[in-house]
């Protein structure tokens, strides 16, 4: 009885992991699948074995293990207070998407297993550089570090409460599970019916500048975003489909990084 | 074992309930997917125009809206008040049926209107015809106190009469996503579709205040939900999934003669 109890609650506590959860990652992974070329869509499938939803957690798993868990600084972007990307530290999500482009453009010169771990940490890293609470900014602390404060559940009155989260697990999980009763493949057809004309002008330019236009978009965030805010259920409807936006831009990114390494 | 797991399921599922009184998302979402399956291309189109979503994206949009600055008033149109002769109340706008109606008037020209009051109408349309099929949003008349919502409980933990019922497609479905379900249960033919859309939306209210009376006696009042034999949780099951199916068919309709004009 005791063990199905700790069960229960060990999902529920899944659902809320600190880390864009599986079901973005999964929704990302399937926009960009459906943005490959044949070609591109040929080779990932061979390297997984599977569809790129199906390495999109990967990374994720491993960040708790004592041999792999350096690679939990790899989900954040080091960005300069001039809102630019420069850094070499191997600390970064950008170097170590670079370092896996490196190994996947002259894979034949790795093992199948470091080919096949680098495309993994490329999808889930290219999904989560896109996460508005991975863009740490220089010269803005509350961007380096996570912070608490309240959601108001809209109610005045008797019914009025508050809910305290955390800004990580705001755009991590909340957000999103708004729409987690649907399937990645349902998600990945809204994003593609919102957004499929700004895939484009979203692909253009490298990692690079990618990580700087996230951070573009995320410092204005941290002029509102305080520690112990009040966030009214409006300013909450609103954000939506600022994530949203981000997670077309790191589907349609990944697809065009993809689709250039396998051409 | 298979009855602890049950409890265990309906605790997660509660667990994780918002507390809005509507269909919960999954059972929204599930009713717009299989709403969508049954639209013209033309309605899509121009769903998709306003909307610039596919209509899932907006199931639950006026729950998460109705407690804001503005939307206040929305709160009181997701069910149906009726009498105890199952009719509407008179002169209650306040009243989904009265809504929709009210709102498929004004979209006969929705070429003349803003788009923003388009989109808007839309939304509103894709929740309230969902909502109005939910089992408990019959609102009956405070004199029938045998059909007054009050608490069931799970495992002797107290639930809401409604919730419970707000959550039942989830909880008939367990670990399926809302376009599994739609899949899964969308298999009428297109006769008995037919059959499910005729009439106008103050008939579907009337039918579902005649036929929702049923679920009082499968779930009564203060009961043990566990101990509900497996006959009346078959039962349940068939109503919720009846009334999504329901819900998305007539949801198609009205949006595919919206659009085809």
């Amino acid at each position: 009885m005791k063990r199905y109890i700790i069960l229960a609650l060990c999902l529920l506590a899944v659902s809320t992991a600190s880390a864009w959860n599986k079901f973005a990652q999964e929704c990302i992974a399937t926009l960009a699948e459906q943005n490959l070329t044949e070609k591109a869509k040929s080779e990932t499938t061979k390297i997984l074995g599977g569809d790129l939803a199906s390495g999109a957690w990967w990374l994720q798993t491993i960040a708790k293990n004592e041999a792999t868990k350096h690679t939990a600084h790899w989900h954040y972007i080091k960005i300069t207070a001039d809102l630019t990307s420069t850094t070499k530290s191997n600390k970064d999500g950008v170097v170590q998407i670079e370092n896996c482009i490196d190994v996947l453009t002259n894979r034949a010169e790795h093992s199948d297993s470091t080919v096949v771990a680098a495309l993994k940490t490329v999808i889930h890293l290219v999904a989560d550089m896109h996460n508005l609470a991975h863009v740490r900014i220089e010269n803005i602390p509350n961007s380096r570090h996570n912070f608490e404060f309240q959601i108001s559940n809209g109610f005045s009155g008797k019914k009025a409460a508050l809910a305290t989260s955390s800004w990580r697990k705001f755009w991590d999980s909340n957000i999103i599970n708004r729409h987690a009763t649907y399937s990645p493949k349902l998600f990945a057809d809204d994003l593609q019916t919102c957004y499929g004309a700004d895939k484009e002008r979203f692909s253009k330019g490298d990692v690079r500048h990618w990580a700087a236009d996230m951070a573009r978009l995320a410092a204005p965030l941290y002029k509102w975003a305080q520690p112990d805010m009040i966030m009214s259920r409006e300013q909450h409807n609103r954000l939506e489909p600022m994530n949203d936006k981000t997670m077309a831009r790191a589907g349609y990114r990944l697809a065009a990084l993809l689709n250039e390494i396998f051409q | 074992m298979k009855r602890f797991l049950t409890i265990v399921s309906v605790l997660c599922i509660f667990a994780t309930t918002q507390t809005v009184k509507a269909w919960n998302n999954i059972g929204h979402a599930t009713i717009a997917v299989i709403a969508e399956r049954h639209m013209t291309e033309e309605a899509k189109e121009k769903c998709r125009h306003y909307l610039k979503h596919n209509l899932p994206y907006y199931a639950s949009w006026m729950d998460y809206w109705r407690n804001c600055p503005g939307f206040e008033e929305t709160h009181y149109w997701h069910s149906v008040p009726v009498d105890e002769k199952n009719k509407q109340v008179k002169g209650e706008t306040r009243n989904a049926a009265y809504q929709i109606n009210r709102i498929c008037k004004q979209m006969r020209k929705y070429h003349k209107l803003k788009d923003s009051i388009v989109a808007d109408n839309l939304k509103y349309l894709i929740h309230m015809v969902g909502d109005m099929h939910c089992p408990v949003h019959t609102k009956y008349s405070p004199n029938e106190p045998n059909l007054k919502q009050r608490s069931v409980k799970v495992k002797g933990k107290k639930l809401g009469f409604h919730s419970y019922w707000d959550a039942s497609i989830g909880y008939y479905n367990k670990g399926m996503k809302c376009d599994q379900i739609a899949e899964k249960y969308d298999t009428l033919t297109e006769a008995e579709i037919a059959a499910i859309c005729q009439g106008k939306p103050n008939d579907w209210a009337t039918v579902n205040a005649i036929e929702m009376r049923e679920i009082y006696t499968l779930l009564p009042m203060h009961s043990e939900v566990t101990e509900i034999s497996e006959q009346n949780h078959a039962r349940m099951k068939e109503i919720a999934m009846q009334q999504a199916l329901r819900g998305g068919y007539r949801l198609a309709k009205v949006l595919n003669e919206i659009f085809s004009k």
